[in-house]
């Protein structure tokens, strides 16, 4: 799975810190969901998804 | 599931007793003298328990002076998960190994010796294995 966390959150001048905050994740899990190492559950690719004020998961993460 | 653990006074609580129950376990083998008097070199399993409770204030009194929030989200679960079961696969295999090496040549080491050397050895690969696969994920 793709994502655009890391291209929308310099978008909106948000951290790794920031985001992750606003998720209730660590740093570490937006780094390795940016980097593609880890796939999300449907509950925080939803939180993360509105975190960045995008409408739809599939803004977000995109299977290939 | 996305969730948010952090250590808590609760928690400690939970830990003061656990010291408590140990302390108290110590002092009553002690008092009446039961178990072996030479346990890993604490004289008594008495001592030896006492020794564990003081072990278990320490590392807990610097977790909470550290302050820190400690955060479970999905991904250390996941991660806490595999270790687990990679460590208990490791047993299933060591559990294997020393059933056939015990009818080669039978082992004579004592049963707490043997016992604590398995859970360390235990807590060892579960580290190992917990920290290889934060590397992948």
């Amino acid at each position: 799975m793709r994502t655009k966390i890391r291209e929308f959150r310099k978008e909106q001048k948000i951290t790794q810190e920031e985001l992750a905050a606003m998720v209730d994740v660590t740093r570490q899990t937006i780094n390795s969901l940016e980097q593609g190492k880890y796939n999300p559950s449907l509950e925080l690719a939803y939180k993360i998804t509105k975190a960045l004020n995008k409408e739809r998961i599939e803004d977000v993460f995109i299977m290939e | 599931m996305a969730s948010k653990k952090i250590v808590t006074k609760k928690a400690v609580m939970y830990r003061a007793v656990l010291v408590i129950v140990l302390i108290a376990a110590g002092l009553i083998l002690n008092l009446y003298n039961i178990g072996s008097n030479d346990f890993f070199g604490y004289s008594t399993v008495g001592n030896f328990l006492i020794y564990i409770a003081f072990i278990m204030i320490l590392v807990t009194a610097i977790n909470y002076f550290k302050k820190k929030d400690k955060i479970i989200d999905e991904r250390i679960e996941m991660i806490r998960y595999k270790a687990m079961t990679f460590t208990f696969m490791v047993s299933m295999f060591a559990a294997f190994a020393i059933m056939i090496l015990d009818g080669i040549n039978p082992i004579t080491m004592r049963y707490s010796t043997f016992v604590s050397y398995a859970v360390c050895a235990s807590l060892i690969f579960y580290v190992i294995a917990y920290k290889v696969i934060e590397r992948k994920y």
